[in-house]
């Protein structure tokens, strides 16, 4: 059999997350022999779904993993072995390992969200099943809730508050003064209206977004805390721009009703983003591309390499192939490489600092017994059920309440913690349970996890649930991420240069906050652009292969 | 907990699709199977699969009930051996092929088996497949294993079995009938339900007459 070392590939692709996949996906009709290799031996890098089984085995790398990987501190607590299992109710337990499909990519997707069309115009979208994300709720404080008007923010509520979808619902908001409710919809107006955006951004974009809110709206600040939350801002409100804010709750508002009545995003059934990278390998794949598992790149710091002081890809200019080592020894040429940081043969640490900024974000993922069917009422007549739910807690909300000794709070406070809850829909669980996904970007505080699962306690102990709500199982971890060099230079931010090589490529990672970015796909089709030449027209348009058109119609 | 079989326009009419994956050692018949399936053909030289192919078809169980396969043809190859995963990944069933003049071939279809067993949705629907039974009934002395054998540990493991013949087309629509059959169509709650996502949302927003799809913005 043909070994890979006797092939010319005109592009190996190193790990299978999200964005090497969709490049797969890219160049599945072009003709080019493509390697796709990861390290793993699961699909999906940074953006994997996982098993309980396979969680834990991922924790325990992740743990160690330093310099390989973005993550530290992942910490697994099975709760369920300390509480007494009372009933053969089996959504009271944990179930199987492979009922999870617990996502390390949980982001939501606005339904402008670059990606979709790409996702229909490439077919793909036949593989996969999207399901709405209903209602964003913010988390308020007894006393703020108490000092309200409405009788609704009460105990039971636990102060759970639901953010308006749109006009409608502000108007409809009964808590809401008639004064406030203008101010409201004149901002809502202006949100929604890109023209205005410039002449605003240039007075009060560098600004803090509050302080455009209230000087320039007149909107009070319990009315500000829910148009924060819409931003999904990693920062404090001090620290949130009005130039991050108005572009992001533009994309929120206008996203709203684009597939349907009531809901402007939508998650992929099975695992989050682990799925669409699944399903873009597998057209990667039956567009002739090899798939390897388990086998990654021979990197710089291996011994052996450094002994011989090679570099760990060879350029041969007169042939303009590049020559690199898979683990095992293997050597393989290919005209391209393409990869993240984290599967690329180079060494990590001495890369960031130059031209990226890394951060650590804490995350945490949660099963919970019970539906909590109270977070996912229909948003509006007609809307699909909602599987997604996010539920935000701003800034002091979470502060332990008389101590505010928190190294880095200097009075700011903590930056919000984002819940993105998954009910059983989404195939991520059995049913009867949900799952919590966590993140907040204050890594630096050793307490991160105990805040995350604060929210999370307080989230469970706020929805009325009959047997109550319990945390089942939970894992906490960090992640580093680096923003990408710059926010518009797409064929800059992925350059490698690391290597004295213009044929390797970086995809830098997918941010992990609260939503997916358009960048990833930006990215993607730069890289697109530099292999397949300037004629990117062709970008991800394809035909239905044979036989497998739609050849029925479902209704 | 949503219902993934939708009701179709006729009243009392149920459609549910299904993922299906092919496994199997190279050369054993996966394409030529799929192929009699999908398009009533057999190809003397076929070229073995590369990578993987991807065919849907559809079958009615009855007059109300039909069932649309989402058909993954995995290349045998050792080359490619690390594909199958993301085909086996949410798969709500699975063929597994040998070829019945070939004694290895059912050495790596158990293997085939074993690993979808610990690896693969917990309730998956898995058929053995013993292929070319035609060349068996020209010349039986060419049978390397016997139909009892391979009953024997199909029964044993769980597995709907047939002998069948891309070439003949012997039992080939018997094999996916009986798979259709027994998909937990009744069966909302399975979590690997994977058919049609009426539940979910339509990414085109020219689809006609779905919900969601070009709904008012009002
Ligand atoms: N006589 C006979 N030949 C068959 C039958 N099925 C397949 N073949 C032949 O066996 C050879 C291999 O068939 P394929 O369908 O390509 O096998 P495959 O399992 O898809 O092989 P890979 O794609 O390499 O994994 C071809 O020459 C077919 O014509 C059958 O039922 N009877
Ligand atoms: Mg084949």
């Amino acid at each position: 059999m043909e070994s890979l070392s006797d092939t010319v590939w005109d592009v190996v692709l190193a790990g299978t997350g999200l964005a090497q996949s969709l490049l797969a996906l890219s160049l599945s009709r072009s003709g080019k022999k493509v390697l796709h290799v990861d390290k793993n031996e699961y699909y999906g890098g940074l953006e994997a779904a996982l098993s309980l089984q396979e969680a834990e085995i991922w924790a325990e790398a992740a743990d160690e993993g330093a310099g390989s990987s973005p993550y530290r501190h992942a910490t697994i607590k099975n709760l369920e072995r300390e509480a007494p299992v009372q009933e053969a109710d089996g959504a009271l337990k944990l179930g199987f390992s492979r009922a999870y499909s617990l996502s390390l990519s949980p982001q939501l997707i606005y339904t402008r969200s670059n990606l979709l069309p790409v996702l229909v115009s490439s077919k793909v979208y036949r593989q996969l099943e999207f399901l709405a994300v209903g209602s964003w709720w913010i988390y308020e404080n007894k006393d703020v809730t108490e000092g309200g008007q409405d009788g609704e923010g009460d105990a039971r509520q636990g102060g759970l508050r639901r953010i308006p979808g749109g006009r409608e619902d502000v108007f409809a908001d009964k808590s809401i003064d008639l004064r406030s409710t203008r101010s409201l919809m004149r901002f809502l107006k202006l949100a929604a209206d890109p023209e205005t955006h410039m002449s605003i951004l240039e007075e009060w974009g560098n600004r803090a977004f509050p302080d455009f809110l209230e000087s320039r709206l007149s909107i009070p600040p319990r009315l500000q805390a829910p148009l924060l939350a819409l931003t999904s801002s990693p920062h404090p409100p001090t620290e949130t721009l009005t130039s991050y804010a108005l572009p992001r709750i533009h994309r929120h508002l206008t996203s709203i009703g684009m597939f349907g009545p009531g809901f402007g995003a939508v998650v992929p059934k099975w695992g989050g983003l682990a799925e669409i990278a699944q399903v873009a390998c597998r057209a990667g794949a039956v567009g002739g591309g090899v798939y390897v598992l388990k086998r990654g790149f021979e990197s710089a710091e291996m011994p052996d390499l450094q002994a011989s002081g090679r570099n760990s890809v060879r350029f041969d200019k007169d042939t303009g192939l590049s020559t690199l080592c898979l683990q095992g020894g293997e050597q393989i040429r290919s005209h391209w490489v393409v990869g993240s940081i984290w599967d690329l043969p180079l060494q990590i640490d001495q890369n960031p600092g130059d031209r990226m900024q890394t951060n650590y974000v804490a995350r945490s993922i949660t099963i919970v017994s019970g539906s909590l069917a109270q977070l996912f009422p229909s948003p509006a007549e007609g809307a699909p059920p909602p599987a997604g739910a996010v539920v935000v807690y701003p800034t002091g909300t979470l502060e332990p309440q008389s101590t505010d000794q928190t190294p880095g709070s200097s009075g700011l406070g903590l930056p919000p913690v984002y819940l993105i809850i998954h009910s059983s829909d989404t195939g991520e669980c059995p049913a009867g349970q949900c799952v919590i996904y966590a993140c907040s970007f204050h890594p630096t505080n050793a307490d991160s996890h105990q805040i995350l699962q604060v929210a999370v306690a307080k989230l469970v102990a706020s929805v009325r649930e009959d047997p109550p709500a319990t945390v089942l199982w939970c894992m906490h971890y960090d992640q580093r991420y680096n923003l990408p060099a710059t926010t518009e230079d797409y064929e800059a931010n992925i350059r490698c240069d690391h290597f004295m090589n213009d044929h390797v490529l970086q995809l830098p990672d997918v941010v992990p906050g609260m939503a997916l970015e358009d960048d990833v796909l930006k990215h993607v089709r730069a890289a697109y652009r530099r292999i397949v030449g300037d004629d990117d027209v062709a970008f991800m348009l394809f035909d239905d292969r044979e036989g497998t058109g739609d050849d029925i119609d479902e209704n | 907990m949503t219902s993934r079989v939708s009701t179709g326009t006729r009243p009392g009419a149920r459609f549910a699709q299904f993922k299906l994956v092919l496994l199997g050692e190279s050369a054993v018949g996966k394409s030529s199977l799929v192929l009699r399936f999908v398009k009533d053909q057999f190809d003397d030289y076929r070229e073995s699969t590369i990578g993987a192919a991807f065919l849907t078809q559809t079958i009615s169980l009855d007059d109300t009930t039909t069932v649309k396969f989402e058909i993954w043809d995995t290349a045998g190859q050792e080359r490619y051996k690390s594909l199958a995963p993301m085909y086996y990944r949410n798969a709500n069933c699975a063929v597994v092929v040998y070829d019945i003049t070939q004694a290895s071939s059912l050495d790596k279809a158990k293997a085939w088996v074993k690993e979808l067993q610990r690896q693969a949705n917990e309730n998956i629907i898995i058929a053995l497949a013993g292929n070319k039974a035609d060349l068996v009934a020209e010349h039986p002395d060419k049978r390397a294993i016997t139909t009892s054998d391979a009953e024997a540990y199909a029964r044993e493991a769980g597995l709907l079995f047939f002998e069948t013949s891309a070439k003949t087309a012997e039992n080939v629509r018997e094999l996916f009938t009986a798979i259709a059959r027994k998909l937990p169509l009744e069966q909302a709650g399975a979590r690997n339900m994977r058919s049609n996502p009426r539940q979910g949302v339509d990414l085109r927003p020219e689809a006609p007459g779905t919900q969601g799809g070009g709904a008012c913005n009002c």
